[in-house]
């Protein structure tokens, strides 16, 4: 019942305006990137070119910086646009009581946490997929360099790579490494997304600005306190997030994504059993 | 007796959090001393005597200066907003001079704005007060009414673009649109690198959060000159009020013609659109 429902309402949740200018500004940042990349690189010897995986959105070493600086900026503000308003708009609209009068308030607001969930996942990871096929139709495969110019053979390189969360995977393919970083991202985001829900559940906001604030001030929060020096390990989100970054990360860090899970569920099931109508 | 209203309250409480979290974060001696017109300087975008240099960290640096103001904004935009979502029969029949309204609740927004910049700078200088030796100057008392001056009317201008957007397409897509407009100007701020070239410095000239950055002022006063210490040039506090001031003022007056030929809301703009 609340799979059936989840799917349901990821499948209208998907078709509402906040998903579809999501969408859009996620798919106008990564035209931009390659278009910039495409203008950038063109003519460039094969031996000099980056490589292709490295030139994608969400690799902020080769990205328009003034472009990478928005979407930074105003990510902490979208990661909740697709999904979270549409919670918020059924429970003021009163089409959250009919529902949960049919299947039951916990079963409604487990499987919005669900669609909100999926919603996200969706809406920010098919951009950032759509560019790693773009990139390789675009530029040589051949290519085997890096925006820092270093030897494959230099132990400095060598330190680069190991820095990059899933270091592992980029070692084996960075094809899979941009895939699953990708995927990885999307994750991030919905779980965001889905904290920033369970808020709405327990809360009725009055306005729907409000419910962006979870988020938007757990993602600043870790841009604020993070430490600046560059040898102790980073707690800014965009470091754990973005591929190919050589910033120096606690991994014990990740522990964050599933205590965020945790607090999603237990808010949502905390909202789902207390009384809808207040 | 005056009666303190709830939302001076609450824009009281958001400076206080923006002081606590400005002399935490941003206020960085290199010895256990600051002089006041230094400590501005940091709460304005500078790194320690250095002023604002726009590579990618300090872009994001400059905006999580801005996170408690944008925190103000999300609760100041609903000032005006509020009247349309709920009420708004009830007002606008016993409120035959609509304009006269509108000037009343901007004039609301402009002292929760000031409210709110000066018990932020207030907490923020006293806070370093009692975790550093803050030693006060002339120039920095200088800076600290610019910076006051400044952001103010900046804060105000932004907070009723927030309520006239949100009138028309609601708190979050409203909230999207002030944030990313600030966004770009932050993000625009890397021009300062290409200033010798005409266009570049236009931009930088009109763009509002540039006119906010005091460690790129200029000064006829030479104390005030030597304090900052700019290598960039014509960034200085007059032309800096002109700018801003005219966006608040644009934003005003193309507000009253707005809220003037806006019919009263049927539905509640919360509702619709996502």
């Amino acid at each position: 019942m609340v799979i059936h429902y989840a799917l349901a309402q990821t499948r209208s949740s998907l078709k509402q305006l906040g998903s579809i200018i999501t969408f859009f500004v996620l798919l106008i940042i990564m035209l931009q990137n390659f278009v910039h990349n495409v203008l950038l690189y063109q003519g460039t010897d094969v031996l000099a070119m980056i490589h292709p995986m490295e030139l994608l959105t969400l690799s902020p070493n080769a990205a328009d910086p003034e472009w990478l600086s928005i979407f930074m900026q105003i990510y902490p503000l979208l990661v909740t646009l697709p999904s979270v308003l549409s919670f918020n708009r059924e429970r003021q609209t009163g089409e959250s009581i009919l529902i949960a009068a049919r299947m039951g308030n916990l079963q409604y607001t487990l499987g919005r946490l669900v669609s909100v969930f999926l919603t996200t996942f969706v809406v920010f990871t098919v951009p950032f997929l759509i560019e790693i096929p773009l990139n390789c139709i675009s530029f040589p495969l051949e290519a085997q360099g890096d925006v820092l110019s270093m030897d494959l053979y230099d132990p400095g390189y060598v330190d680069y790579i190991h820095c990059f969360l899933f270091s592992n995977i980029y070692i084996f393919s960075p094809y899979v490494y941009a895939v699953v970083g990708t995927l990885f991202w999307g994750f991030c985001s919905a779980v965001f997304a889905a904290f920033a829900a369970a808020f709405v559940a327990c809360i009725k906001f009055k306005y729907t600005v409000f419910s962006m604030l979870p988020a938007f001030l757990f993602l600043n929060a870790t841009v604020m306190f993070s430490p600046t020096t560059r040898d102790v390990p980073s707690i800014a989100w965009y470091h754990y997030l973005f591929l190919f970054d050589d910033r120096l990360k606690n991994p014990s860090y990740l522990w964050a994504i599933p205590i965020l899970i945790l607090i999603s569920i237990l808010g949502t099931v905390w909202g789902g059993t207390h009384d809808c109508i207040g | 007796m005056y009666r303190i209203r709830y939302d001076t309250l609450v824009a009281a409480l958001i400076g206080l959090l923006s002081g606590v979290l400005s002399a935490m974060l941003f206020v960085r001696p290199y010895t256990g001393s600051i002089t006041l017109s230094e400590m501005v300087l940091q709460l304005s975008g500078s790194r320690g005597t250095y002023e604002f240099n726009p590579s990618l960290s300090e872009i994001m640096g400059m905006f999580t200066r801005f996170i408690p103001i944008f925190l103000f904004e999300f609760y100041g935009g609903t000032v005006m907003y509020r009247n349309f979502c709920t009420a708004s029969i009830y007002i606008f029949t016993r409120n035959p001079n609509r304009s006269r309204w509108y000037f009343r609740e901007t004039a609301r927004v402009l002292l929760l704005s000031v409210v709110f910049a000066a018990v932020s700078l207030i907490t923020a200088v006293l806070l370093s007060m009692v975790q550093y030796d803050v030693i006060t100057n002339y120039p920095g008392v200088l800076l600290s009414i610019y910076h006051f001056v400044l952001f103010s009317i900046w804060i105000t201008t932004a907070t009723i673009l927030l309520n006239l957007f949100s009138i028309i397409f609601g708190t979050h897509v409203a909230a999207l649109i002030v944030i990313g407009l600030q966004a770009i100007c932050i993000a625009a701020l890397s021009l300062i690198e290409i200033e010798d070239q005409l266009l570049p410095a236009v931009l930088l000239q009109i763009n509002p959060i540039a006119n906010l950055i005091l460690g790129w002022f200029h000064s006829r006063i030479p104390a005030l000159d030597e304090a900052i210490f700019s290598p960039h040039k014509g960034f200085s506090f007059v032309p800096a009020l002109f700018v801003v001031s005219s966006y608040c003022l644009l934003t005003v007056l193309s507000g009253r013609q707005f809220i003037l030929h806006r019919d009263i809301l049927s539905s509640n703009a919360e509702l619709d659109g996502v």
